[in-house]
Formats: C-alpha cells, structure tokens, sequence
C-alpha cells in the first residue's frame, strides 16, 4: 500500500474523498495510510525542531510531536462523537475518526513542507527567541488551515445529509473545534520542552508553570525589547 | 495496441470493495505469508508494520506515561534514571507488540485458503505487467512482425474473466473464515467452472508466442483457483 499515494490523492481530490468517506468507501484503508503520513512527518519535524539544541531533544521530540496531535485527537474524539450523535447524525465513530486524521494529515503535511524554510532559519540565525517564534507562527498557520479544513469538511457533510438544523450543527462544531484548540495547546505546554533552551541541559520535561499563553506573550515582548 | 489494459491489474483497493479484504483480512494474510511461506514481498511489508507499530505504541505511551510519573511526583531527575524509565517503557511497548504478534500469528492459521488466493492474485497481476510491457513493445515494433492485436484481445478477455474468478472466490473465502461456514456456495463453482471452460475454449492450440503464453498463464491462475475451491 502506497500511503504517501493515497495522502496525495486525497489533497488533489477532496471532494472525491469527502465522497468516499460519507458513503464509508475504504474507511480501513484510509485510517492506516492517514496514519503512516502524519505521524512519519510530525516525527521528522519533531527531530528538525528539536536538533536546534541537542540530539537526545531531537529524538524526544520526535516522539512528543506526533504524540501530541495524536493525543489530543485522541482525546476530544469521543466528545466530537457524541455531540454528532446527540444533534441528529447518522455517521459511525469510523468516520470521524478518518476525517480527523485527515485533518492532522493537512496539517502534518504542511508542517513537512515548511522543514527546508526551519532548517535555513536553524543555520543562519543564532536567536533561540526568533527561532521559537517563527516555529509558534508556522505551528499556528498549519493549525488554522487544517482546522478549516475540517470545518469545510464537516460543513460539506452536513450540507448533504438529512439534519434539520444545520446552523445549530455548525455552532456545535464550532464548539468543538475551540474545545480541540484548547486541549491541544494545553496539551504541548504539559509536554513541553520540544525545542530545548540553548544553554541549559536535556530535559525531558519542564516543571508545570504559568500557561502557553502567558508564556508566548512573554517570549514576544522579550523579542520586541520590551522587557 | 490493446486499450483497457490500466483496468485489469487487481488493487488493494479493489481486493478491499469487491473481495471485501478489509484491514484485518489484509494484516494477517501478510502476517501467514511472511511467516509461514517466508514470502520476502510480505516479509518486508511485515517489518515495516512492526517497526511502525513500534513507533506508534511509544509515541502514545511515552508522553502520558511520563506526565503521569511527573504528576505522581516520581519523575527523576537524573539523566540515567530518565533513561531507565524510558527504557522501561520501549520494554513496555515491545510487551506489547509481542502478544499482539501472538495473537496475529494464532489468527493467521485459520485464513491460508485466502493467503493461497492472493498468492494467485500476485501472480495474475504479474501476468497483467507482462501484457502492459509486450503492449508497450507492440507499440514501437508496430507492424514489423504483423498485428498482435487479436491474440492480444484473447489474453485481454482471458484476463478479465480471470479476475472476476479471483474476486469472486477471494470474496467467498474470505466470508467463509469469517464466519466459520464449512460449506461453499454452488453458484461460485458454477461461475468458476463456467469461466473456466471459456477459458479453455479460447485456448485451443499450444502456445507459440508471447501473447500464447500469457494466455496459457491467466488459464492456469483460472485453473488453480478452481482446483482450490474444490479442495478446501
């Protein structure tokens, strides 16, 4: 089986694909090859961030990476599951389960695309900051466009199926998709470090403090100056 | 030259929708044909499912066994105590692999009369390959050893009914396995017999060319499945 085939066929045909999954069209197949794609490519991204400072941070991010969105889909799976059910849907848990592996696919696969631009950055600049910021805006984008990638997703599955009450659907959706951004954020500041502090030893984990929020907000005046 | 030849070969996708080799059907064929035939193809697809299936474990084990040891407030500090614990939980995710490998292989046993199916199917899609090469060939000779193409059409038919034999048998076998019926339905032995016997009509002289023996092979594929679904 050709999974990075079948990921490709799925990006130059999403409508197709949505097609197949609505009507459970190798649903198996798909899982497997959806699976093999992001979590190879978010295991190499992992190594890439995580070679910025030591080899054993590379290998551990190339594990807590992948593990992360793995996790939180894990995770917020059975609530996206059960509010479907409970607004009237008829799909299985298969289904949705392909089309948010799909999701960290899109994303994964970005992630993938941007490892040549991180590597260049790596090399020629020497600001831990500026590093940790330009990969807070590459994490950020790839989120957001898989993110919509699974509203339009979900709002095409909706569109053709017998639900009543489609705005009320989208909102719960909408819900849910804050709900999968905030596990997930809070998620990778409980994993944390996956780029590792220049200076400081290998760390598996760092001591729980403040939030992500807080913290990027810290880094960003830090990089301005301003404090 | 023949058109349609693109549609002929047998996909995993199409084994998936017309033989309904699903996911499970898939992985302990590969795991009967690699183990017991020592097939170096599933061999290698085996390794890879092993070593990703290794990788997968520990990249869902590792982070949430490590946040719950740091939250029980055991977490070490020392460099060689974290590499311990992590090497207790690689010990871990190999405990696991390794019973689902037992499990697999004692599942395995109960699905050869599928795994000696595909075996066919490999060897029909390998026949399917040598019609696209001489097609291919056919092209660029062009008329120099005169027009192939109604010997090439015979193997083009013989191939198609070949591969609604394979189906249709793999389908059969494959419901059989799964609900343990002993018994073969008459119709899929009619329709083997009778696409047989279409077969062996269209092949009434030796083989003496290329497109001859190709077409002697899609008839013993045809041949053996029969044989097969009369054995078992």
């Amino acid at each position: 089986m050709n999974h990075f085939a079948s990921l490709m066929s799925f990006l130059r045909d999403r409508k197709a694909f949505l097609t197949e999954v609505e009507k459970e069209i190798g649903l198996d197949r798909k899982i497997v090859s959806l699976l093999v794609c992001s979590a190879s490519f978010l295991a190499l991204y992992g190594l890439v961030i995580g070679a910025s400072s030591h080899w054993l941070q590379a290998i551990s991010s190339a594990i807590k990476l992948p593990g992360l969105y793995l996790i939180t889909l894990l995770v917020c799976l059975p609530s996206l599951y059960i509010f479907e059910v409970v607004t009237g849907s008829q799909r299985n848990f298969r289904q949705y389960l392909v089309l948010l592996l799909a999701t960290t696919s899109v994303i994964s696969v970005m992630l993938l695309a941007f490892v040549p631009v991180v590597l260049f950055f790596l090399l020629s600049v020497n600001d831990y900051n500026f590093f940790k910021l330009l990969n807070v805006v590459i994490f950020a984008l790839t989120g957001v466009i898989g993110v919509q990638f699974f509203y339009q997703s979900m709002k095409s599955l909706h569109s053709h199926s017998q639900d009543t009450d489609k705005s009320r659907n989208l909102k719960v959706v909408q819900a849910w998709l804050f709900l999968y951004g905030f596990v997930g954020s809070q998620l990778g500041w409980s994993l944390r470090p996956f780029f590792g502090t220049p200076g400081k030893d290998f760390a598996l984990f760092r001591p729980l403090e403040s939030n992500f929020y807080v913290h990027i907000f810290k880094t960003l005046t830090h990089a301005l100056g301003l404090n | 030259m023949l058109n349609n030849v693109a549609e002929l070969p047998i996909t995993p996708a199409e084994l998936e929708q017309s033989g309904g080799l699903d996911l499970k059907a898939g992985l302990v064929t590969t795991v009967y044909r690699g183990v017991f035939w020592r097939n170096p193809q599933q061999l290698r697809s085996l390794l890879f499912i092993e070593v990703f299936s290794l990788g997968l474990i520990l990249i869902f084990v590792m982070p949430v066994g490590f946040l719950a040891v740091k939250r029980s407030g055991n977490l070490p500090s020392d460099g060689a105590d974290i590499a311990n614990l992590f090497l207790l939980f690689l010990a871990g995710s190999v405990l696991i692999l390794a019973l689902a490998n037992i499990w697999l292989v004692n599942q395995a046993k109960r699905w050869k009369s599928v795994a000696k199916l595909l075996r066919q199917v490999d060897k029909y899609n390998r026949v399917v390959k040598s019609l696209a090469m001489l097609n291919q060939l056919s092209r660029t000779e062009n008329n120099l050893q005169g027009d192939n193409s109604l010997e090439g059409e015979k193997v083009l038919g013989a191939l198609r009914v070949t591969k609604n034999s394979l189906l249709q048998a793999i389908k059969i076998e494959i419901i059989r396995t799964k609900q343990g019926v002993m018994a073969r339905p008459d119709e899929l032995m009619v329709t083997l017999e009778n696409n047989l016997t279409s077969l062996v009509a269209g092949e009434l002289d030796p083989p003496t060319d290329q497109y001859g023996y190709l077409l002697d092979e899609a008839l013993q594929i045809a041949m053996s499945v029969e044989q097969q679904m009369r054995d078992l």
